[in-house]
């Protein structure tokens, strides 16, 4: 009997050290995710890596008529 | 040794005279044997005192032994179990995990991981001097510190707290007797430090220090639970012994009004042009002025020989400032609603005016003018401005600058916020009028001024500035002037970027409403300093239909000018905004959304 208290003892301690691993996981790559996804970053490797440029200007169009309802 | 006794010789045997004779027992001589004899007989206790002496004895120590028995088991029962509990039993605190600091969409501005820290029982440690000489490295700390750390009386310190995986499997696989490793929670900003002066700092301890994570810090901490557990000398749990368990609760997410990548193009756009204006730091305000959203909040300041860097503490609300000339929107303002002045009126105005014995200039020379309420504003006259102010009155400028909500503070409640210090009525001096009319003699925050020029987007509606999201501040809603009015005043300050002082604020495509502000800056003595000044420039867009907001505020910058110095940021920002919020084009002349709809 105290050997199945003593086990049953030492798959809680287990179990419970795996939630917090994985609560820990999730945090980290949500982390990650959020670093990953940071602006600078971002523009750093679009200019940087891709080659990427930003536009000169923004140019709105706007119709001189509106298109003919159907 | 055998004892020798004494006897006489049998009668007729001899002379009478004792002899020694041989027997089982050694023969004593004669004077040792007198003095064995008076021993024996006269110093001895008798048998029974011998026996009443151990009956006292052993009563006294049954007695002693049933007193502390029943001390033990009775009298201090409680204390003695209590004390055998504590032997064995630990209560071991389960830290909560801190909640996470979101942006608007969610994204992650600060969230907490939990990091290895290398912590030592110095009564465990059996060679300080090697072991520290072993750590040094690894740790990056100097060997003597660390031996004396491993050599303390403490039972429990910190090596080194939050180290990174590597370094703890580093010092775990040198197996150093009483050097162990712990998990603690360490805040981190994925983002760096973007919108970091608004998100504030954590403690060693993780506990707010500044900003959101100081304002909020009981809903972000969470609660920490605990468990009682019985372990055995060697710190091994005694299976099926687990009293209580009780579960941390992590601390709730707060979800923040701010928006990282327009946060982020704040903080880029006005570090570049701290650079270019070579100012001395600068604060930028992005808002939804229909719901009072802070979309970004962000200060800078510049750096001796490097970029300039975010500042460690929220400028926008917590530093006040003298705005100068886009404080003219509440003094036309009010002025409209109260009928002092209509938008047909014309003013002949010099550029000059004298009130109680000092005269004040407009920023430019130029012979007098026959101006409309809209070229006031436009040309930014302060003498215009000032004759308008006379015209409301005292008590009426000042039930406006207090309706605008320039006086108090802005709901927000953010740490260190402060006060906005309009004078009071009765401490107003023969120049407060025009003083204030122009956007001197108060103190406010660049919060303040843009939630007045919020309070003309929405159509005369003051909406409290937020933060949080959901969070609808102190005072959320009230009407300042009617609709016709913000209506007049917007078109006021349309003229203002159209044709202007600030045609440098214009967005391609929109139509934007918004006013320059060029402030001389007070010195520590009170007193003006000379050549500085401080630039801003608030509106919004697009003028038909408000969406965005935005105050810019410059300090020092070279030309000092609003429209100079800060209205190109105002562009910029806003031009980005629109882009990212889709916020709809102005209409063609022949577009306009009324007959659009109607056709």
């Amino acid at each position: 009997m105290h050997v199945l208290l003593a086990q049953g003892q030492a798959d809680v301690q287990r179990l419970r050290g795996q939630v917090q691993e994985q609560v820990e996981r999730q945090q980290r790559l949500r982390m990650e995710v959020a670093t990953l996804e940071a602006p600078a970053r971002v523009i750093a490797t679009a200019k940087n890596e891709l080659g990427m440029t930003a536009p000169p200007a923004v140019v709105s169009l706007t119709p001189a008529t509106l298109p003919p309802r159907p | 040794m055998t004892v020798p006794t004494l006897t006489r010789r049998p009668s007729g045997g001899g002379r009478g005279r004792p002899v020694a004779r041989t027997s089982a027992r050694p023969v004593i001589p004669p004077d040792r044997a007198g003095r064995r004899s008076r021993r024996t007989h006269a110093g001895a206790p008798p048998l029974r005192w011998r026996l009443v002496t151990l009956v006292v004895v052993l009563g006294a120590a049954f007695s002693t032994i049933i007193v502390r028995l029943v001390e033990v088991q009775g009298v201090s029962a409680d204390r003695f179990a209590r004390f055998g509990r504590s032997q064995r039993i630990q209560v071991v605190e389960l830290p909560a995990l801190r909640g996470s600091i979101l942006d608007r969409d969610g994204v992650e501005l600060a969230l907490s991981i939990s990091r290895p820290t290398v912590w030592a029982d110095p009564s465990q440690v059996t060679d300080p001097a090697g072991s520290a000489r072993a750590l040094s490295p690894l740790l990056r700390l100097d060997q003597s510190e660390l031996r004396a750390s491993l050599s303390d009386a403490a039972a429990f310190v910190y090596l080194a707290r939050r180290v990174d995986d590597g370094t703890a499997a580093a010092v775990r696989a040198l197996d150093l007797p009483g050097v162990h490793i712990m998990d603690e929670p360490t805040r981190v900003l994925p983002a760096g430090a973007v919108a970091g002066a608004v998100v504030g700092h954590v403690g060693v301890d993780h506990d707010g220090l500044s900003g959101i994570e100081l304002q909020y810090d009981e809903s972000l901490a969470g609660t920490p639970g605990e468990m009682v557990v019985e372990r055995d000398p060697s710190g091994r749990d005694i299976p099926g012994s687990v009293r209580q368990s009780k579960r941390p609760d992590r601390g709730g997410d707060l979800r923040l009004t701010l928006d990282r990548d327009l946060q982020f193009i704040t903080e880029q756009a006005l570090a570049a042009q701290i650079v270019g204006a070579k100012a001395k730091s600068g604060v930028a305000l992005v808002m939804d002025p229909r719901t009072g959203e802070i979309l970004a909040m962000a200060s800078v300041v510049a750096a001796k020989d490097q970029p300039p860097r975010p500042a460690d503490y929220n400028k926008a609300v917590v530093d006040v400032y003298e705005p100068g000339s886009v404080m003219k929107l509440v003094t036309l303002a009010g002025a409209l609603e109260e009928g002092a002045i209509r938008m047909s009126d014309v003013l002949s105005v010099a550029d000059r005016i004298t009130v109680a014995g000092t005269t004040f200039l407009d920023s430019e020379p130029h012979p007098v003018r026959q101006w409309t309420a809209t070229d006031i504003m436009a040309q930014s006259s302060n003498a215009g401005a000032i004759a308008v102010a006379q015209r409301l009155g005292a008590d009426g400028l000042d039930r406006y600058l207090r309706n605008f909500g320039l006086a108090g503070r802005t709901g927000l409640e953010f740490p260190g916020e402060a006060t906005g210090i309009v004078p009071s009525l009765d401490d107003w001096s023969g120049t407060s009028l025009p003083t204030l009319a122009i956007g001197y003699g108060l103190a406010i925050t660049p919060l303040h001024m843009l939630a007045a020029y919020n309070t003309v987007a929405n159509g005369g509606v003051y909406v409290a500035p937020s933060l949080v999201a959901g969070d609808v501040g102190g005072a959320a809603q009230r009407r300042v002037v009617s609709p016709e009015t913000a209506s007049r005043v917007t078109a006021m300050l349309t003229e203002v970027v159209r044709a202007g002082t600030g045609t440098t604020a214009a967005v391609p495509g929109y139509t934007v409403a918004g006013k320059t502000g060029t402030a001389r800056k007070a010195g520590a003595d009170g007193r003006y300093e000379e050549g500085a000044y401080i630039a801003s420039f608030a509106g919004f867009l697009p003028a038909e239909a408000p969406r965005l907001s935005a105050i810019v505020v410059l300090d020092e910058p070279q030309p000092y000018y609003g429209g100079l110095a800060s209205g190109p940021v105002f562009s910029e920002l806003a031009t980005y905004a629109a882009r990212r919020y889709q916020v709809p084009t102005r209409p063609a002349a022949n577009l306009a959304p009324s007959s659009a709809t109607r056709s």
